[in-house]
């Protein structure tokens, strides 16, 4: 409506009475000109359900919506930009984090774990009481250490993680270590699945 | 030359004492004592990978050690 006529200010149900009683141009001057236009099949918007005078007030409404909104529009995309350049700087500083934390993990390693890491993301660790795991660090924060047999099958799944949201590289060195250190207690701590077959 | 490094959400942060600065060890033993209270594992680490340790006590002879938050079962 905002094609033909100015611009109502009013969001009231009578704007369209005021329009069609004022106006000398319009062919219809009753307030069922909106009601004959609302229900006419070649005219109908496909989006106005009601077919009653009320149509334009439920029509009126998002146009005001859409013109108010101008000024917000611009505020939310000045925030959007702003939770953007958080986000990438949260982004890059988990990356730093992670090149510290691997630096420090690489560091405790042993050249025959180091050279393992670089290969397969894996290495293996020989625990406190003689036993072989293996630590996948491929990206999982548990569910990554597996016991294995004689001859390196994994046989029992442990199920053991670093608290703190520490990245992960630090997570691997405190899985090493504890194992290294103190199998009882890793033990004690984890979770434990028995692989079958 | 001895560090301290305290895994944390940056990767670590890093306290550096010198064993004939009172002071500087002083500064490393209070963090070593806050964080071992608050449930970290300390371990002494060695060149190379060879076997580390864990720690009880501060040692300000000790050279490089890792204090890590505690643990859990998944």
């Amino acid at each position: 409506m905002w094609y033909y006529g100015t611009d109502p200010g009013t969001t009231s149900t009578t704007t369209w009475q005021t329009w069609t009683s004022n106006t000398t141009t319009a062919t219809a001057a009753e307030v069922y000109a909106w009601y004959n236009w609302s229900t006419g099949a070649a005219y109908q918007p496909a989006y106005i359900s009601t077919t009653t005078d009320y149509s334009w007030d439920r029509w009126n409404p998002p146009e005001n919506v859409l013109i108010r909104s101008l000024p917000t529009r611009a505020l939310r995309e000045a925030q959007e930009r702003e939770e953007r350049a958080a986000y990438e700087v949260a982004v890059e500083r988990k990356m730093k984090a992670g090149k510290v934390a691997e630096e420090l993990l690489l560091e405790t390693m042993t050249p025959e774990q180091r050279e393992m890491y670089e290969k397969t993301k894996r290495f293996h660790v020989i625990s406190s009481e003689g036993k072989r795991f293996e630590v996948d660090c491929r990206g999982q924060r548990y569910h990554n250490v597996y016991e294995l047999d004689a001859i390196g099958k994994p046989v029992v799944e442990h199920c053991i993680y670093q608290q703190g949201n520490t990245p992960l590289g630090d997570n691997y060195l405190a899985q090493k270590l504890l194992l290294e250190c103190d199998e009882k207690r890793f033990r004690q701590i984890a979770n434990q699945t028995q692989l079958i077959g | 030359m001895g560090t301290l490094c305290v895994m944390d959400t940056s990767g670590d942060s890093k306290t550096i004492w010198d064993p004939n600065n009172s002071d500087e060890v002083a500064n490393a033993r209070r963090t070593f004592d806050d964080l071992k209270r608050k449930g970290y594992t300390a371990y002494q680490v060695r060149e190379d990978g060879k076997k580390a340790e864990i720690m009880r006590e501060f040692d300000p002879a000790a050279g490089k050690v890792i204090l890590s938050p505690a643990m859990a079962g998944g």
